[in-house]
């Protein structure tokens, strides 16, 4: 793996001078990255992956630009600078994200040219919102469901850098699918939620890769009651390369979180999973279980998986498994003796096997697997 | 004619000699069982006529309606009309027992060079025959086999057969784990199929399916051998004597 020359991104950090949202206090961002956040040799989390292309100091950032394909609605709002956001964004930004851990955040929010904020009022169950395309290079996005409201959101990512944020009141229900289609360049997507009491966050992500493709996930369990349901399914081809790196923190005593990602590698395709749970001492009554299958079609693919747990807690319910294996020859086999071709048989195994983490028809089509 | 012609087969699995010599002929119209000792090789009979890759065919030859199939494909022995009911039949979770049934219909239909069947047809014939084997329909959308229970999985096996109308159908122990009820339902559906043209091969470990099926002819292997044939009395003898009688010849 590259080395990530953290001197010449400082340098080009510092020199960087914002136009947009000039307002943003960025002096703790930057000095946090100065003091030693950015990727050190043989970092784990980027064992598999190189950094350097993620951090490449070369890459310009596009003049600031609100004009996304998403119409507005009274619940959201595109860009960050009208008064009516610029409360809940100074009140809101970061908050969800640990600028230690993701260094490509922090950078992401010194160089931020694009925002979009979805603000479901208390008690809202109404809304339904598409998140496509935004025009920027360093886009955030602010979720905020109030209290007991209820918000679907359809996230396609579309390469750059993304960081969606989500806050989850208490009682409230955010359903989060994202589709990830094949990309050809470096992609950098960070999603950070807190769910407070009794809130309730989903997420099903249907991913492919792209030339470099990571996904950070930050979960924080962050009262009585919350509960993180978080699947996933990939298919990769070719040479793309996918890297999900997922951390469910608990905080707070009776959570509740359930991981549950497959994926499917082919050809020279590369494969990473990294998924842990974090409960803290306080923690008690937690539930939480983790669950990544991989199957491996051919030779040349490359698949990484690794659970890792910290437990601080002594009353708590945790599990994890990870497997990585070959189609199941007594299956395929029964395929076979009823007259079924083995490559028909291969594509309705993979297709059963992704099945069980996909529901919904937009992620099927993606994935290929559509009957 | 003889549909299932087995000559001289002889099977090992590595170093292992588990088959040493087979000799068994299947006409039309016929009900053949075989019987034998746990370990003796039924299940390799079985799965060795089907194709199953583990095994090594060190000699002999395997026929259908004339045709040698040793090279074959276990798809392409289906598509000729061969039929294996599993001892143990795998469940396969994320694909539904429809979808499953759809696809061999169709692959079938394909490979005769027949027209595919319409959805509305199929599921109709698959209510049928689910209903004909008391199964509640639901069972069709369930993940193949999942959280089946053991007489659940061999009815779903004759489902697929009174489906697939093979020409040679090799049961595993369908009648293993089946309740009283549930092996006279099944035993019913399989004599129903039965006609002159098909033909049934029957490996069970007990008497009571025979008492339902009758069979032309009854085979003993022990030890990888056929030790004896003869006719339904034989099936009689050996649930009074067991097989050591046999062993001991
Ligand atoms: N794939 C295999 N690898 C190794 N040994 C095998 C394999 N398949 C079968 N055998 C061995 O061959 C012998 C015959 O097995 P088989 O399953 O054919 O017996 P069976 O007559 O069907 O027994 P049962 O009545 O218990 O079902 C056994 O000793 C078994 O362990
Ligand atoms: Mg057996």
């Amino acid at each position: 793996m590259g080395l990530v020359d953290a001197a010449s991104v400082i340098e080009s950090l510092e020199a960087f001078e914002p136009r947009y949202l000039p307002w943003l206090d960025r002096r703790d961002t930057l000095a946090l990255l100065k003091d030693g956040a950015l990727p050190r040799p043989n970092s784990e989390a980027w064992k598999y992956t190189d950094p350097v292309p993620f951090f490449d100091p070369q890459d310009d950032v596009s003049d600031r630009r609100d004009t996304t394909t998403i119409p507005a609605t009274p619940s959201h709002t595109v860009g960050f600078e009208s008064d009516t956001v610029r409360e809940l964004v100074t009140t809101y930004i970061n908050q969800a994200v640990d600028q230690r851990r993701y260094p490509l955040a922090a950078i992401s929010y010194l160089k931020i040219d694009c925002g979009v904020v979805i603000h479901v009022k208390p008690g809202d169950k109404t809304e339904s919102i598409e998140l496509g395309e935004l025009d920027g290079q360093f886009q955030r996005v602010l979720v905020i469901v109030e209290a007991e409201a209820r918000l679907e959101l359809i996230e396609t990512t579309t390469g750059s850098n993304r960081i969606v944020e989500c806050f989850v009141a208490p009682g409230a229900k955010l359903r989060h699918r994202r589709l990830q289609p094949p990309g050809t360049g470096v992609d950098y997507n960070l999603v950070a939620i807190n769910i407070a009491e009794n809130g309730s966050y989903s997420l099903s992500q249907y991913s492919t890769g792209a030339r470099l493709r990571r996904n950070d996930i930050s979960v924080n369990i962050l009262g009585t009651g919350a509960e993180a349901e978080l699947t996933g399914a990939w298919q990769l081809n070719e040479a793309l390369h996918l890297d999900n790196q997922i951390s469910v923190n608990h905080m707070f005593a009776g959570g509740t979180s359930r991981q549950h990602f497959r994926g499917n590698v082919n050809d020279r395709a590369k494969s990473i999973f990294n998924g842990r749970i974090y409960i803290a001492p306080n923690a008690q009554q937690t539930n939480a279980t983790l669950t990544n299958r991989n199957l491996v079609v051919s030779s040349e693919a490359e698949v990484y998986t690794k659970p890792e747990l910290e437990i601080y807690a002594n009353d708590v319910v945790c599990s994890h498994g990870a497997t990585i294996g070959q189609l199941d020859t007594d299956a395929l086999f029964y395929f076979q003796s009823r007259g079924i071709g083995e490559a028909d048989a291969r594509a309705i195994l993979i297709k059963g096997f992704l099945n069980e983490v996909v529901s919904h028809a937009d992620g099927r089509t993606l994935l290929g697997i559509e009957t | 004619m003889n549909l299932l012609e087995i000559s001289d087969l002889a099977v090992s699995v590595g170093n292992q000699p588990i088959l040493r010599g087979i000799d068994l002929n299947v006409c039309a119209g016929e009900v053949h069982a075989i019987m034998g000792p746990n370990g003796s090789g039924k299940s390799t009979l079985a799965n060795v006529i089907a194709g199953r890759e583990d095994y090594q065919i060190d000699r002999g030859r395997i026929a259908l309606e004339g045709q040698e199939i040793t090279t074959l494909s276990p798809e392409e022995r289906a598509h000729r009309g061969l039929f294996l009911a599993f001892q143990y039949p795998i469940e396969i979770p994320g694909v539904s027992n429809m979808e499953f049934l759809k696809a061999a219909v169709d692959s079938q239909a394909r490979a005769a060079g027949d027209p595919e069947i319409t959805a509305v047809d199929f599921m109709q014939m698959a209510r049928i025959a689910a209903e004909q084997l008391g199964l509640n329909p639901e069972f069709l959308k369930r993940g193949v086999n999942e959280g089946f229970s053991g007489g659940e999985k061999k009815r779903n096996e004759i489902l697929q057969m009174l489906i697939l109308k093979p020409k040679v159908s090799i049961l595993d122990e369908t009648d293993s784990g089946l309740d009283i009820d549930a092996l006279r339902i099944v035993a019913n559906g399989i004599s129903a199929f039965t006609n002159t043209t098909n033909a049934v091969v029957l490996v069970t470990h007990y008497q009571r399916l025979l008492d339902h099926i009758e069979p032309d002819f009854v085979h003993v292997i022990a030890n990888g051998s056929i030790v004896r044939s003869g006719d339904h009395s034989l099936a009689l003898e050996l649930e009074e004597k067991g097989y050591s009688w046999l062993e001991n010849d």
